[in-house]
């Protein structure tokens, strides 16, 4: 059981202090990167004081850092930019390829996705793309900084992605830029008498043809890698009565060239990624109480294309998933919920194994300003139902202009289907990952569409999981995961947003995180920072609007980070500055982008260049505008 | 440092392991040829300065650096990357690219023959070839398709090419036999399971260091079958068997490179079994089987390269670093050790990541 003595005494004194349940309502929450209020497109019921924010465990994100984005700003920058611009950290191998999110100096595991209330991680893996889903069907964004692991994610944070709350008329983009990418989406609604139906789709095509950094013994060019991605949604949406309902089906195919170096061109070979998730949501609302059941299939493989030396299909896994939750409103603003989750994975081909978990939440807070607080548990079992507890708790405090809060207590990450069950090196055996984590935050609201926050967090991580070799031959190494791992991330995020004042807005973020081995005192990486962990990510950005013109400057830095495990080796820091002008037209715009407009060369990841100074020009329309 | 490397490069171990090492004058530099964390591809080659203790690590070569043979006019490097591989020809500094070979698949072993650089190489499905370079342009002359899958090792006796076949997880039984001169390709039987390294032993005999084969259940997680490492020493040009030595459980390098060398002024062989971090030896007056265990508080874990140097009859042996739990870490420096005759540590340097082949400079 993570829960341990000194948790105990903090949840002690919290409760003590606390004269009565309360949910916690951080004004942050309302208020958006740069510019409007944004709460009005999160679909509300009727509960005094507590907003569903559809996500199987609403007070997951209780007491965290959240960043809010709306359809405007997604149409400012694609959501891969914008939450590169968020504070989390970004890795890829290349544009039009899956990026990995990662926050807190935690690794991309602990962040998870969600579409609304349904999880898009690979039921494989557990990785997830962010890009997954087609952008013109999305209404806004929300990223939470911390352990929101009550909702399936991990220790690093959540992000939500929004569809529109309301039936749409249509919407879609186009664009064409360098290296041959195009790109086209299209979304609309189809209005019936008994709900809305959402289509979405959306076709790329990407070629990652472009220069690289020269380096002394690798080519002038990355080529060979064209990156084709087709992704489909319908979505069917209604009401009666006191019931609410929400499917989707939810389609995404990815041709890529083999991923690889700059310096290993693939001879023809392609990866085919297919990812399908069919998902279901009903609720019904009632005085005082709010009832809803979940269910979601998700499904994923991949084959080689063209390619002799491996087999057709490397990997399939399959996902089920239920969830069944309530809330019910307490006197005043008062609230508990209770939330059962249970699924059941499955390796299809490449694995041999299946594996079912369950995990519980039960929520009862209060918010009645000045003093609000919230307490969460969670119970999960993983794996074979041996149950670790997940206490976490949170409390704020609203001073004038100034609120304070601090939370704590224990999260925990499911290990994925891969780690439990892949072929070779597979253990089924495996016990989550499990982090202590604190932190304490000020916000500041001098007026309305501006916002300041400062927060300081730490999170000592257990049980983490790590692949390492295992000897089955001379020479030849099986890699295996084990629960061997353990690190302490330590950080603070500094965050500046001003709405849109006389056509003019500003956002600013600066992280400085530091995430240190501490596994084993006789390793080579003891006391070393974590790889792929920046020391650093700051944001800068900036817009002016005058009239129908608007243009915007966006500046990302990416601080060093340790590629080899003993510190020995490090990707440099790097800066790069976007820069875009967009013109409105009535019921769209257009816009052209400027792509590391000073030509840095830099990567995510050895071997992986990122394409140079470059351009795209995008066309929107919405016929709702 | 520069100095020494304006020396002649001459390589008395590690990967050309056909020429019995001359009496040369006590070795003043190293080279440590750094495969790299593979997912990184970030081998490097690093010039350590013997007589200082000076150390360069030197900078990423793109790719896992597999090992590397001396050439008339400087160094020819294996290189593997993820779909493919190249051999990179270096200046004597062991730092300017003079010209790459490409197209020809993983390369894992070489040997220089008549100014033309040999190397085995496999492709992902396995399948086994041998590439002829010319090193002043980095064509290739010649290749020669292998009658089994996997190849590893390669060595030259009696004018010949010789490559073991090791096959999937040790299935090979055979060693190719190449005439330089001739398209065909021939085969000896090894006579033992999962030939490895090779090494040319005194008048023009041939040591072959077979790895064991491994059969593992489908799912990988039980061990079907394992047969034990063994040596044979085969006379001139692999046409008879002198001597077929059978080892306590299986041998092989932590890096999955070539680790073996032929002592010719001691009539010894050398391999190593990283996975006990233990120095075999096998005399050839005797064939008696000795082993060495590192000196204690040894940095690092397992056993990845070697190189002699008869002169101070030191020999340098490569580690792994060692990671959670003590397995070995491939995204962390790994170091080399210099072992006197009666196994004393005579001297640690750190190097590269993952190190793959050491080489000697005179």
């Amino acid at each position: 059981m993570a829960f341990r003595l000194p948790v105990a005494f903090f949840f002690s004194a919290l409760l003590s202090a606390v004269p009565a349940p309360a949910r916690q309502v951080v004004d942050s929450t309302t208020v958006r990167a740069a510019g409007r209020d944004s709460s009005a497109v999160l679909r509300t019921v009727g509960l005094p004081g507590i907003e569903v924010v559809a996500t199987s465990a609403r007070s997951a994100t209780d007491g965290l850092r959240l960043l809010r984005f709306d359809r405007a700003d997604l149409i400012a920058a694609s959501l891969v930019d914008r939450l590169a611009l968020s504070g989390l950290y970004l890795r890829t191998d290349g544009t039009g390829m899956p990026a990995t999110l990662s926050a807190r100096g935690l690794h991309d595991l602990q962040t998870g996705v969600r579409l609304e209330a349904f999880d898009l991680r690979d039921p494989l893996t557990g990785t997830v793309d962010p890009a997954a889903v087609p952008r013109v069907a999305l209404e806004g964004a929300t990223v939470a900084f911390g352990p929101a692991a009550g909702a399936g994610a991990g220790l690093g944070g959540l992000v939500t992605l929004r569809l529109p709350s309301s039936c749409i008329r249509a919407r879609g983009d186009a664009s064409v830029g360098s290296f041959g990418s195009r790109s086209a989406g299209l979304a609309g609604g189809l209005p019936t008498t008994i709900g809305c139906l959402l289509f979405a789709g959306q076709v790329d095509s990407e070629q990652a043809d472009y220069p690289v950094e020269p380096v002394a013994h690798g080519p002038e060019r990355r080529a060979g890698n064209d990156r084709r991605r087709r992704i489909g949604l319908v979505v069917w949406r209604g009401a009666a009565g006191a019931l609410r309902w929400s499917t989707s089906v939810h389609a995404l195919r990815r041709v890529a060239g083999l991923p690889g170096p700059a310096n290993a061109a693939p001879r023809g070979a392609r990866l085919l990624t297919a990812q399908d998730r069919f998902s279901a949501r009903i609720e019904r609302v009632g005085t005082g109480t709010v009832w809803s059941l979940e269910a979601q299939v998700h499904s994923q493989s991949g084959r080689f294309l063209a390619y002799s030396g491996a087999s057709p299909v490397a990997s399939a896994a399959r996902a089920v998933s239920a969830t069944a939750s309530i809330t019910r409103r307490l006197s005043g603003t008062g609230y508990v919920e209770a939330t059962l989750t249970s699924g059941h994975h499955r390796m299809i081909a490449g694995g041999r194994g299946a594996a079912r978990d369950a995990m519980a939440t039960v929520s009862i807070g209060r918010g009645q300003r000045p003093l609000t607080a919230a307490l969460t548990l969670v119970v999960g079992s993983w794996p074979d139902l041996a149950v670790h507890l997940a206490p976490r708790a949170v409390v704020g405090l609203r001073v004038g202009s100034f609120g304070f809060s601090t939370s704590g207590g224990w999260a925990a990450r499911p290990p994925t289907v891969a780690e439990r069950y892949w072929v070779p090196g597979g253990r089924p055996d495996l016990a989550p990952e499990r982090g202590l984590s604190a932190e304490a935050r000020i916000d500041w609201l001098p007026r309305f569409l501006v916002h300041g926050s400062v927060s300081v967090f730490a999170t000592r991580q257990v049980d983490r999981i790590v692949w390492q070799p295992r000897l089955v031959a001379p020479g030849v190494d099986v890699w295996s995961p084990s629960n061997v791992g353990r690190s302490v991330s330590r950080g603070a995020e500094f965050h500046l947003s001003a709405g849109e004042t006389h056509g003019v807005s500003l956002t600013a973020g600066l992280t400085l995180q530091r995430a240190l081995d501490r596994s084993d005192p006789l390793a080579a990486s003891y006391g070393h920072s974590l790889r792929f962990t920046p020391e650093a990510l700051g944001t800068v950005d900036a817009a002016v609007t005058r009239g129908p013109w608007s243009t915007r400057a966006a500046v990302r830095y990416v601080g060093r980070q340790a590629t080899a495990s003993d510190g020995s080796r490090f990707l440099r820091a790097h800066s790069v500055i976007d820069w875009s002008i967009a013109r409105s037209l009535g019921r769209g715009s257009v816009r052209c982008t400027l792509y590391n407009a000073l030509d840095r060369r830099y990567s995510a990841q050895p071997q992986y260049p990122m394409p140079g100074r470059h351009v795209a020009c995008t066309l929107h329309f919405d016929l709702d505008r | 440092m520069n100095r020494i490397l304006l020396l002649s490069l001459l390589l008395l171990a590690a990967c050309d392991t056909n020429r019995p090492e001359p009496y040369e004058p006590e070795a003043v530099g190293l080279l440590s040829i750094d495969g790299g964390n593979f997912s990184d591809q970030d081998g490097t080659i690093t010039r350590i300065d013997l007589v200082s203790g000076a150390s360069d690590p030197g900078p990423s070569m793109n790719g896992f650096l597999q090992g590397a043979v001396a050439f008339e006019g400087g160094l020819a490097v294996l290189v593997n990357t993820f779909s493919d591989g190249r051999v990179d020809f270096l200046a004597p500094d062991a730092r300017t690219l003079l010209r790459s070979a490409t197209g020809f698949g993983a390369p894992r072993a070489v040997v220089v023959l008549d100014g033309s650089v040999f190397v085995s190489a496999f492709s992902a499905d396995g399948s086994g070839r041998v590439v002829r370079i010319d090193p002043a342009t980095a064509a290739i002359q010649a290749t020669w398709a292998l009658p089994g899958s996997y190849p590893e090792g390669i060595a030259v006796t009696g004018g010949r090419i010789v490559v073991a076949l090791h096959g999937f997880l040790g299935d090979g039984t055979l060693l190719a036999v190449i005439d330089p001169a001739a398209p065909s390709v021939a085969t000896v039987k090894a006579l033992c399971d999962g030939p490895r390294d090779l090494v040319a032993t005194a008048d023009d005999g041939l040591a072959v260091v077979c790895a064991g084969r491994t059969v593992y259940s489908p799912d990988w997680s039980q061990v079907v079958e394992s047969t034990p490492s063994r040596v044979v020493f085969f006379s001139a040009a692999a046409r008879s068997v002198l001597r077929t030595i059978t080892l306590d459980g299986q041998v092989g390098g932590s890096n999955g490179t070539p680790a073996t060398v032929w002592l010719d002024r001691k009539g010894q062989l050398v391999t190593l079994d990283g996975a006990n971090d233990r120095i075999v030896r096998i005399g050839t007056d005797s064939f008696v089987v000795s082993t060495q265990s590192l000196p204690p508080g040894a940095p690092g874990v397992g056993l990845s390269a070697l190189a002699y140097d008869a002169a101070s009859d030191r020999l340098f042996v490569a580690r792994l670093a060692r990671g959670v739990g003590g397995v070995p870490d491939f995204s962390a420096r790994g170091s080399v050790l210099a072992l006197e005759a009666d196994g004393a540590l005579a001297g640690v340097w750190t190097v590269g990541i993952a190190p793959s082949a050491l080489m000697l400079l005179q």
